[in-house]
């Protein structure tokens, strides 16, 4: 908090060790809305660098700056996953990425297609709707976390979380195999 | 509204702090019993909150942010950071100097003053006009990435359009496209020298699945700037890259190469990634010697348990 008054009075030091301290986790948020395949990944992490070190002369210690951070990262990349969506041109790729050592490769496949369905119904359900959606279920916040950082009220947030989860019923629905690994059973 | 409409999110939230009582936790156990998306929910957030545990920069937004982290540092003067592409270049440039001007943000950026010295830094001496006050092209352009207020003043407000579509309403929006037609022409300067450029490039050509033009970039990049950090990323995302391709005889060279330049963050990632190599070419007793060295650098390492498994594994054969 301090280093983050600091950088919004202008201390080039404090700016310095504060995206280092910061980017690291929004890297990590913006490959989770994204994927880490996604070709427009990079480029939403860097508009999240710009967007928060834009918003830093206005920060006046009001919020923990790592949240608020978060929250423009969560915005920048569903916005990024709706626009690709839209030129669709989203494509799989090759990336990079050693395999998660935990996981039997089976659990690691069907880890990612989940994601990647959240990934595509938080792109295609209204802009709102999927951020709270987003910050819920990649950043794990309660719904009064959710309601601070998007200064909405809880009931808002809760309606339109309701709605996501409709929406996400629906999808849930509409997938046979997902249907399948979630073992529903009625 | 069905009772499994009404989904508990607040007895998710208690589970994953381990605070439900026997009561709460039956309830939750009756909803999930009943509720597929708040299982998939629970499942979801699990793995993203394994997801979010292992920080993620790209090597190349690493690069950046080091640089300007040290240049911030270092010198209030704002440096080009690499110059790959004009589209790249400007992202990278606004990036810059959005933050290495707060060190001299305030009343400097301010003033009229402040925008005219900002162009001729970032080598935009051609978009001033003759008196050296900036076109509307470089104003916008810096201004977009600058806070070119004073901390007294207040935040920009949001357009109407991002208010009307946004749950922020009092926080500065961050910009969600670049205004690229708003700069200035990209200098006719001779080729990028130096090891940012290039190794933008390198990442360019990769995001394009440009494989050859990637490698050609790479060798150029590690040839002539052999010591330098990008050069050291670079080596590592070509290792990465081979390994996934299933070349481990190449990827293994480029894993020996990252260590022996002996640093960069990257290196824990590279002893991971030795380990595999070396196991795929079914060097067995070398990659268990791998995988101890991991283990004893890296104690608390997130390949961990895989590397503990591969040890054991290769203690039975």
């Amino acid at each position: 908090m301090v280093l983050a008054r600091q950088a919004a009075a202008g201390n080039g030091l404090a700016t310095g060790q504060l995206l280092r301290m910061l980017t690291p986790r929004l890297g990590s948020i913006v490959r989770a809305i994204m994927g880490a395949s996604h070709p427009d990944r990079d480029d939403a992490l860097q508009v999240t660098l710009i967007g928060f070190v834009q918003a830093l002369p206005s920060f006046r210690g009001e919020c923990d700056p790592a949240g608020y951070a978060a929250t423009i990262a969560v915005r920048t990349a569903v916005a990024a996953r709706k626009r690709a969506r839209v030129r669709g041109s989203h494509e799989e790729t090759t990336e990079i990425e050693l395999a998660d050592p935990a996981s039997s490769p089976g659990q690691l496949a069907e880890a990612r297609r989940q994601q990647e369905i959240l990934r595509d119904l938080l792109a295609a359900i209204p802009t709102e709707q999927g951020e709270t959606l987003a910050m819920r279920v990649v950043l794990g916040w309660s719904l009064e976390e959710i309601a601070a950082h998007t200064r909405v009220p809880v009931n808002t947030v809760r309606s339109r979380l309701r709605l996501a989860k409709e929406a996400m019923r629906r999808r849930i629905e509409a997938d046979a195999d997902l249907v399948e690994a979630l073992e529903i059973t009625s | 509204m069905s009772v499994v409409d009404l989904h508990p999110e607040n007895l998710l939230d208690r589970e994953i702090r381990g605070e439900l009582e026997p009561a709460e936790r039956a309830r939750l156990e009756a909803h999930l019993a009943q509720c597929a998306t708040c299982r998939f929910e629970r499942q979801l957030r699990a793995g993203f909150a394994l997801e979010l545990s292992r920080d993620s920069v790209p090597p190349e937004i690493a690069g950046l942010v080091d640089t300007l982290a040290k240049r911030s540092m270092e010198s209030p003067v704002p440096v080009p950071v690499a110059r790959p592409s004009r589209t790249r270049r400007v992202r990278i440039v606004l990036l810059a100097a959005a933050a290495t001007l707060t060190l001299v943000a305030g009343a400097f950026a301010s003033t009229e003053a402040g925008r005219r010295a900002i162009a001729p830094l970032f080598g935009r001496q051609e978009s001033t006009t003759p008196n050296g006050e900036a076109t509307p092209a470089t104003v916008t352009a810096v201004s977009h990435a600058l806070p070119l207020t004073s901390s007294a003043s207040p935040a920009p407000a949001p357009s109407p359009a991002v208010a009307e579509s946004s749950p922020l309403p009092d926080l500065p929006e961050p910009p969600r496209t670049v205004p690229v037609t708003a700069l200035p022409a990209a200098p006719t300067a001779a080729p990028p020298e130096g090891p940012a450029p290039l190794f933008g490039a390198e990442a360019d050509a990769r995001r394009r699945g440009d494989t050859a033009r990637m490698m050609e970039l790479h060798a150029e990049l590690v040839a002539r700037y052999p010591q330098s950090h990008e050069a050291q990323v670079s080596r590592m995302m070509v290792a990465r890259l081979l390994l996934d391709r299933g070349d481990a005889a190449s990827a293994l060279s480029g894993f020996d190469a990252y260590l022996r330049a002996g640093s960069g963050e990257l290196r824990e990632d590279a002893l991971a990634g030795r380990a595999t190599a070396l196991e795929r070419l079914g060097r067995t007793g070398e990659a268990r010697r791998a995988w101890m060295a991991l283990l004893d650098q890296y104690p608390n390492t997130a390949y961990g348990a895989h590397a503990r498994s591969r040890v054991e594994a290769s203690s039975e054969n």
